[in-house]
């Protein structure tokens, strides 16, 4: 039954993430100031700003992968599709199901790389062989790796090159079909050539998912993104469009950053 | 200001590295020549019927200890599938499920006094709550006896495993939704799997050999095992009778028992030895062999 619900519903603008007063805690210490931010569906918004200034902290809200450490907590409201997922009741699998993440290191599964593409699918749906085949086949293209690994995909997944294996988790995370894919600095540990290839699979991406993307580095931001939003010690400094926001900044420290003052 | 005699220095350097090597060499020594003496005694008990044969009477000559053999491997096997599960999700909490707790706090320590308590006292223990109400002996009260001295061992080496595992595994598995039990049983238990198998052989090696507990709980028998509510067989309780013995044949008997037990414990020990080194040479191969193609891909571009 579960599998009838997968249906290509991707023309609808689902996917939308509105964040309204969020502040966040380390034990004692505060991370995050009373961040406020709407995010749109189907659009590549980009975080940037200094290390250590909540860009991750922020996005790990949004799938409540924080929740692993017993210390850190979340206050405020965070909507996805009209729905606070910080609420009590919100069901933590099906909110991972919904948004993806993609870690700075490339996280393969101790499995093959089949293996870890087929993983989410037999988590969440019950299909049979030849469907996961289909799928997986599909996410691989999709992440535009299958050419690369189609004659290796009982190898292990870490066997794969760095590059490799963060495609091959941008598929793992494409096959479950979610609406949104958090990716935390993607870029920041693969060479020029790969992170080339990681920016152009963003770019056929970003009309069917809501992408957020942490990095750290700038002309990337300028390259893919649609919307930017600049991040200060915890607190929302700017957020425009992203032409505007490098060309023209309207505050003193989002130009002091991008201009190479401090950071 | 007075200048130390350098001399001096390098007379108290060389005299302290002859102590620590004399010392080395003397553990390494009397090792040796424990191994010698079981060895070259055990050796001349091992015959085609110390192996395929049961116990004689004293005097009688012949004879062999198959049944203590087998009752050795059944008391391990059946420690083991009584520890191992328990001792695991023990450690599974202690590692994914308690939060820092203060009651997993109690457990750490009880577990740590409970890994040095003395195995004779886990005997006289299981004697006093299985065997005294029973009423008998039993190859049952003598595997739980054992797998109460297996339990810290996997418990400590479950929990020091999984915690080994890196966070970034967690974290990318629960965020494909993946349920917190099926995170630690999937992902932690293949990335830890050497490790998780080495802490189990470990304790099976810890348990073979012991005596004490078995004393007062699975005794010993001259006869093939026929149920577990029965005394059972055992080599190293075997070995404590028949060395005790006034007669030639049975001291010949405990030697060549001792001589097996030696064996397997220390085949045990090599093999987990192996499967250690495997684990830390692997991502040292796999380091060389991307750094390979990566030169290899260079040459062709």
């Amino acid at each position: 039954m579960k599998h009838n619900t997968m249906t290509d519903k991707k023309d609808a603008k689902t996917g939308g993430i509105t964040v309204r007063n969020l502040n966040f805690y380390y034990g004692e210490q505060q991370a995050l100031f009373d961040n406020t931010i709407e995010i749109e569906a189907k659009k590549v918004t980009a975080i940037i700003g200094p290390s250590g200034c909540g860009k991750s902290t922020h996005i790990r809200v949004y799938n409540r992968i924080f929740e692993m450490y017993d210390d850190q907590r979340a206050e405020g409201e965070v909507l996805i599709d009209g729905q606070n997922i910080l609420g009590r009741d919100q069901d933590l699998l099906e909110l991972r199901k919904k948004v993806g993440m993609i870690f700075q290191k490339p996280t393969p599964f101790p499995m093959s790389v089949f293996e870890n593409v087929a993983y989410g699918l037999r988590l969440h749906y019950k299909m049979d062989k030849a469907e996961i085949a289909v799928r997986v086949e599909k996410a691989l293209t999709q992440a535009a790796l299958w050419d690369e690994v189609k004659d290796k995909l009982n190898k292990p997944g870490t066997a794969l090159s760095g590059g490799q294996q963060q495609r091959l988790c941008i598929a793992r995370a494409l096959a479950v079909e979610p609406e949104i894919l958090l990716m935390d600095e993607p870029t920041s540990a693969i060479d020029p050539v790969a992170t080339a290839k990681i920016e152009d699979l963003i770019e056929s991406l970003k009309n069917q998912y809501t992408i957020v993307i942490v990095t750290h580095n700038m002309q990337q931001a300028a390259r893919i993104s649609h919307t930017t939003a600049f991040f200060y010690k915890g607190h929302i400094v700017e957020i425009g469009k992203t032409k505007e926001l490098f060309l023209r900044p309207r505050k003193k420290q989002t130009e002091d950053y991008i201009t190479g003052r401090f950071g | 200001m007075k200048k130390r005699s350098l001399k001096r220095r390098k007379a108290t350097n060389r005299l302290v590295s002859v102590l620590a090597l004399a010392s080395a060499l003397s553990g390494l020594f009397i090792l040796g020549w424990i191994l010698y003496t079981v060895f070259i005694r055990g050796a001349l008990a091992l015959n085609i019927d110390f192996f395929t044969e049961l116990p004689a009477p004293p005097g009688m000559g012949g004879g062999g200890l198959i049944n203590a053999m087998t009752g050795t491997v059944l008391l391990t096997v059946l420690a083991t599938l009584i520890g191992v599960p328990v001792g695991m999700l023990a450690g599974i909490y202690l590692s994914e499920f308690s939060h820092g707790s203060r009651f997993a706090e109690w457990v750490r320590f009880f577990n740590n006094i409970l890994m040095g308590t003395p195995s004779i006292i886990i005997g006289i223990f299981i004697y006093t709550i299985v065997v005294v109400p029973l009423g008998h002996f039993s190859a049952y009260s003598g595997a739980i006896a054992l797998a109460i001295m297996m339990l810290p061992v996997v418990t400590r080496t479950t929990e020091d495993m999984l915690q080994m595992v890196p966070n970034a595994i967690r974290e990318a598995a629960l965020a494909m939704g993946t349920p917190r039990w099926k995170t630690t049983l999937v992902m932690l238990f293949r990335s830890a799997r050497n490790g998780l198998i080495t802490g189990i052989l470990l304790a099976v090696a810890r348990i073979s050999g012991e005596t004490a507990p078995l004393l007062f709980t699975a005794f010993n028998s001259p006869y093939w095992f026929e149920r577990l509510d029965e005394p059972i067989a055992n080599l190293t309780v075997t070995i404590f009778n028949y060395a005790m013995s006034p007669y030639d044949d049975w001291q010949q008997m405990a030697w060549g028992a001792s001589l097996l037990i030696a064996l397997g414990v220390l085949s045990v020990n090599l093999l987990t030895r192996f499967m250690l080194r495997e684990k830390s040479d692997r991502p040292r191969r796999q380091k060389r062999s991307t750094m390979k193609t990566a030169y290899l891909k260079g040459n062709e571009a």
